[in-house]
């Protein structure tokens, strides 16, 4: 497409979308699952554990929700958000390629939800354990 | 029957939104006038809920939820604080521009309104959370 055949609003539009797209946005944090569990076990100072992640993830902890109210008690599938019904895409990376491949990203969603779900901040062990124990779920 | 229970536009409009999933790429304000979503409200907002139009509401009410995102409806929605910022930017810019738009809806829900018969909203989900204040009425469709 020749961006001179556009009419001079719309290329200025489209320009200043674009610049405001790559300016704005939070550069993505590229990063494979494997790399965000390494280093969350390297803060954590300890080798992560599965199956202590899953029983994190599963129970509650003194709140109404568990991470599993809305991702499912084994988060292969599409799960469901608590308050507003909307779908959430599956949380196992095997099963979801978008998954745990953004730094920012992750560290954003285990900030909000642990606070929701355990009433304050994920220790980098607790990550740890939750992402190990993701990363054992195969299709 | 169900719709003569909603006395506002902005209700109903939003009723339909949310049904229709109209609200994600651009949408038509009650004057003709298009809005586009900013993207990070879209990839922020729209990750959890329909993307509610921000002309649907007064600045007043925008206000309050954005200074109350860590608190917002019963669940963590906090931002770093460049996003929050923009996001607040436009939601401020397009706030309360639908026509009808005057009264800061009951707890700053865009779906809910005061009628004669007392507050009422017409999304199931939300009504479900908050069963013990509000009367809540369900879809349409139901």
């Amino acid at each position: 497409m020749n961006l001179s055949t556009l009419k001079p609003s719309l290329a200025r539009w489209a320009t200043a979308t674009v610049l405001a797209c790559a300016t704005l946005l939070p550069a993505a944090q590229a990063a494979t699952p494997t790399e965000l569990l390494t280093g969350y076990a390297a803060q954590a100072g300890s080798a992560p554990v599965p199956a202590r992640g899953q029983e994190f993830f599963t129970r509650t902890h003194g709140k109404e929700w568990s991470c599993s109210t809305c991702h499912g008690a084994v988060p292969t599938q599409t799960g469901k958000h608590a308050s507003t019904g909307k779908p959430i895409g599956a949380l196992a990376p095997a099963f979801n390629a978008e998954r745990f491949t953004d730094k920012a990203k992750t560290e954003k969603w285990f900030r909000r939800n642990c606070n929701d779900v355990v009433g304050r901040e994920c220790t980098p062990s607790e990550k740890a354990d939750v992402l190990s124990w993701l990363i054992t779920l195969k299709p | 029957m169900y719709r003569k229970r909603f006395t506002t536009s902005r209700t109903l409009l939003a009723g339909l939104l949310a049904m229709t999933g109209l609200a994600h790429s651009a949408l038509a304000e009650g004057n003709g006038r298009t809005v586009a979503l900013l993207p990070a409200y879209q990839q922020e907002c729209a990750a959890c809920h329909v993307a509610y139009p921000p002309t649907l509401m007064p600045a007043a009410s925008w206000s309050r939820i954005m200074n109350n995102l860590p608190r917002h409806f019963g669940t963590d929605a906090s931002l770093d604080p460049a996003t929050a910022k923009e996001i607040a930017a436009w939601v401020h810019a397009n706030a309360g521009t639908y026509k009808r738009v005057s009264e800061e809806p009951p707890q700053d829900r865009v779906v809910c309104a005061q009628t004669p018969r007392g507050v009422v909203c017409n999304v199931e989900a939300g009504c479900r959370a908050q069963r013990r204040q509000l009367r809540c009425l369900p879809y349409p469709s139901r």
